[in-house]
């Protein structure tokens, strides 16, 4: 049933209030001095798309690039909310589901990460999100030029994008609208992007993935798809998109931000579809719908904890500042650390041979070979590389008289290459 | 048989199985193992301070315990204390109720009285419930008569006070131990077993039920362990037991010991049960039964569930379905030209159930008791705690850790409450070399590392570690033994 415009206006708002205030929570929660949490984003303030849009917003607004580098994704966050929520209402799917989708999408993990933090899918999604709306608005010149805009913000967003409008042609028979996207992959060469590897390959947030899906999402979409299952292959289009995104996200874990889309949608039809089945038990049926949806919420909030204590704590941003003031040298440490480092104005190198020498000859050929005059060692990493024993290169650091302590705080200690032992 | 005289008989199984294990209990007026010593220190925190333990100092040198230990049994435990030796009775009613449950589930599946009877009877005497429980304040001693008993109660679904009775469970059974997931997860099987049979459908409560009892499982689960899920990932299954440990508690297992610890009758007579269930029998009891028996044992084989977790499930799950091969063979016999030796039969079967369960169960609960903690493990332990200052930390084995901080009430390296230790691999194969090596400057490393001041070596650690003593500079100038009663010792670290 189509809503009054006055209904939606108030919807809309109350979406609005609720992504601004879930999506600020992270940073609320998170101690006033620190940056921005994760890694990405300090790739993001440097070099590529981002960095070039936080600094044209900046010298045209005034406003400090991370401050900017925090607000932005809250405003992308709240766009995508509302296209999402257009999309799905022009789409003439049913009102309730349409709202609930959007509140699932709301307190889903991959939202609150892409949203969350600095983050280059959250360009795209709000880009692809926009496509379609336009395309269902039948402005299709504005919709394919979305596509065209994707690749700026990374090749493998960029294919996903266009995998999808292969699909949705097909579907509509408006197979033009493809062969007319499919020219923007040239830029795809043409644009300098790099992509960025994933820390963190666990599909499930609950489990610890950083980019994963909340499991109670993951448990109801199976509800959803199993209500969608009864009318057999009338909707063949919402499984192979979910088949491509699955398999998409076997190569970079960050596809799993625009499965998450498909799978709220399902999730509320989950849901939907089971407090509409008839139950024998009204007491089950009332405390599983009670569970589902507190599991849902839970699983939300538990990653807004968890982003809010995700690394770099404040040893790490001290560091961070004193790399900027020493001379000009190679840094080498574990390939997680390459964009806080980056970040400094240092040069990273990574060689995963060296963590495990015991030998210096050896050590030192890679050193010079490698040019590095400094090695970034912290807490973490010690617990994760050398399994807090003191072996490999961390006994070499310790006990050779190559290396000296250049710097040392509770996480992190930078280590310096001594040239005349 | 008359119901009245099947349930005089189930009391009368119930009472033996509660003397049976009191008798043993008492023979010491201590506890079987030393996690036991460990669940006594949070009874008492509980009752001084109300609160589960969040911290404590002297476990691994002092770390935090929030959601390590599930307190509920202990809260239940502390309660009941005002009861003379609770610690001793109450885990063995606990236990001794699995005997009941037992002859429900075996009740409902095979309609015979003396077959469920006899298959109670097997479950009161089972090594693999035993060996695990037997003077031990151990949590099993109460979830597992609980998950049994949700398994009846899914069994009998569709009558109301069961349906309420299983959404209670529900509740409980997940905030008591993790073992609520098995439940969870035997249920996923049965679900499966009945889809791969065309002539077989769940009934709508029983799906509701179920799909009821996995999401709360897991809610409930996540919220407790929320933080070791997002430290450990899916490794939490193995509630972070140290690789080693799990490799040799493998490596020791062969088939006959696990024949044995689950008992050779219903092992056998079990298994054919199960073949019966699963082609002829083809019920919903039987396929939620045999479920039961098949989640632990797919756990174990992709390495998720410990070998010890597994028998304590399998062994009643097979004693239960052994009354189906039992009902069989009376049936059988009724049928048969030997049909007026009936009576005789079902007295044959009770006596090989008594002679290949009973008299071993005697002997296994004879080893049980003789592995109580000694006089002189006492004594030496209480020696140390009394003339060391309170910060010092003593070694021993993981199965002794807890020894040490009862007794000794003194900091230890390493004991078997695993969750949230950082480097326990690392950790578990130190102490092991710091028994096992012959050289003083590996032995001192180690104790450097964790500021070991005591190392404590009782014939225990010996058997554990398979030495008969310190290979490395006994009193030399670095390690002095300082306190030796009986074949028990403790050296001092002086460098």
């Amino acid at each position: 049933m189509e809503k009054s415009r006055f209904t939606r206006s108030v919807v809309k708002l109350l979406l609005i209030i609720i992504t601004v205030w879930i999506l600020t929570w992270p940073y609320i929660r998170r101690p006033e001095n620190l940056l921005l949490s994760g890694r990405e984003p300090y790739y993001h303030l440097q070099e590529g798309t981002l960095s070039f849009i936080l600094s044209f917003l900046n010298h045209y607004t005034g406003v400090s690039i991370i401050l900017l580098a925090k607000a932005v994704p809250v405003i992308l966050g709240v766009l995508c909310i509302l296209l999402f929520y257009e999309v799905l209402r022009k789409a003439k799917l049913n009102y309730g589901l349409v709202l609930l989708s959007s509140l699932i999408l709301i307190i889903s993990p991959s939202f609150i990460y892409l949203f969350g933090t600095l983050n280059a899918y959250a360009f795209t999604s709000v880009l692809f999100l926009l496509a379609f709306h336009l395309f269902l608005e039948k402005k299709e010149v504005l919709g394919l030029m979305m596509f065209y805009l994707i690749p700026f913000f990374g090749p493998i967003s960029a294919i996903i994008a266009l995998l999808l409008l292969l699909i949705y042609s097909l579907k509509n028979k408006k197979f033009r609208l493809f062969l007319i996207a499919l020219p923007s992959l040239i830029m795809i060469y043409l644009l300098p992007t790099r992509i960025l590897p994933s820390y963190n390959n666990i599909i499930i947030s609950d489990f610890g993935g950083r980019y994963g899906l909340g499991i109670f999402i993951i448990l109801l979409s199976l509800f959803g798809l199993k209500y969608l299952w009864d009318k057999k292959y009338r909707h063949l289009l919402i499984y192979l998109i979910i088949l491509s995104l699955c398999a998409f996200s076997f190569f970079d874990v960050k596809a799993l931000a625009f499965l998450n889309f498909i799978l709220v949608g399902l999730a509320a039809l989950g849901l939907i579809s089971l407090s509409k089945e008839e139950w024998k038990s009204v007491l089950i049926k009332q405390l599983t719908l009670l569970i589902m949806i507190y599991g849902l919420i839970f699983s939300g909030l538990s990653y807004i904890n968890f982003l809010s204590q995700d690394l770099p704590n404040q040893e790490i941003l001290d560091m961070i500042e004193y790399l900027k003031t020493v001379p000009e040298g190679r840094v080498f440490s574990h390939g997680s650390r390459e964009p806080w480092i980056e970040y400094s104005g240092k040069t990273f190198v990574t060689d995963k041979n060296l963590f495990y020498t015991n030998k210096i000859d050896q050590a030192m050929a890679t050193i010079n070979s490698k040019k590095i005059r400094y090695l970034w060692i912290d807490s973490e990493m010690e617990t994760k590389i050398w399994g807090g024993e003191e072996q490999g290169l961390l006994f070499l650091l310790e006990y050779s008289k190559n290396f000296r302590k250049n710097k040392i705080n509770d996480y992190v200690t930078l280590w310096e290459v001594v040239e005349n032992p | 048989m008359k119901p009245r005289k099947a349930i005089i008989l189930l009391l009368l199984i119930f009472l033996v199985s509660i003397a049976f294990r009191l008798y043993f209990s008492f023979q010491t007026e201590y506890y079987s193992d030393s996690d036991s010593f460990f669940h006594i220190r949070y009874i008492g925190h509980i009752k001084e301070d109300y609160k589960p333990m969040n911290y404590d100092p002297l476990s691994f040198g002092g770390r935090q315990m929030l959601v390590t230990q599930l307190p509920f049994f202990d809260y239940i435990l502390a309660g009941l204390s005002f009861i003379p030796h609770a610690y001793k009775i109450i885990p063995t009613v606990f236990i001794s109720l699995t005997v009941i449950v037992s002859y429900l589930i075996a009740l409902k599946l095979t309609e015979d009285n003396t077959a469920a009877l006899l298959s109670a009877l097997m479950t009161a005497f089972l090594p693999s419930i035993l060996t695990p429980t037997l003077n031990k304040i151990s949590v099993f001693s109460l979830i597992l008569p609980l998950a049994l008993y949700m398994v009846y109660c899914l069994i009998r679904i569709e009558e109301e006070s069961f349906l309420n009775q299983f959404v209670i469970l529900c509740f409980i059974l997940p905030i008591i131990h993790p073992l609520a997931l098995l439940v969870s997860a035997s249920f996923m099987i049965y679900v499966i077993l009945v889809a791969s049979e065309p002539d077989l459908k769940i009934n709508s409560l029983r799906k509701e039920a179920i799909i009821f009892s996995i999401f709360l499982a897991l809610l409930i689960e996540f919220i407790i362990y929320k933080k070791a899920f997002l430290a450990l990932g899916f490794s939490i299954v193995w509630q972070n037991i140290p690789s080693q440990m799990l490799s040799e508690q493998l490596e020791q297992a062969n088939l006959l010991e696990l024949i044995y610890s689950v008992g050779i009758i219903p092992f056998i007579i079990g298994i054919v049960g199960v073949i019966f269930g699963i082609t002829k029998d083809k019920t919903h009891p039987m396929l939620i039964t045999i479920s039961v028996a098949i989640a632990p044992l797919a756990l174990l084989a992709l390495k998720m569930f410990t070998l010890s977790n597994t028998l304590i499930v399998l062994g009643p799950i097979l004693a239960i379905i052994s009354a189906i091969t039992m009902k069989k063979f009376f049936t059988y016999i009724r049928i048969t030209k030997f049909s007026r030796y009936e009576l005789l039969s079902k007295y044959l079967v009770l006596a090989l159930i008594t002679l290949t369960i009973i008299i071993p169960a005697w002997s296994t609960a004879g080893q049980v008791i003789q592995g109580t903690i000694t006089k002189d493990e006492i004594t030496v332990l209480e020696q140390i705690g009394r003339e060391t200052s309170k910060d010092m930390v003593i070694a021993s084995s993981a199965e002794e850790g807890h020894y040490v901080t009862y007794f000794a009430k003194r900091k230890n390296v390493i004991d078997k409450t695993f969750l949230y230790i950082p480097n326990i691999d690392s950790r578990y194969n130190d102490i092991k070399t710091l028994y096992t090596t012959i050289a003083d400057s590996e032995a001192l490393e180690i104790t450097h590392k964790y500021g070991i001041n005591y190392i404590y070596l009782s014939h225990r650690t010996k058997k554990i570690f398979g030495i008969r003593g310190l290979k490395y500079d006994p009193d030399g100038k670095c390690f002095r033994k300082v306190a030796n009663v009986g074949e028990v010792e403790v050296y001092k670290v002086r460098c």
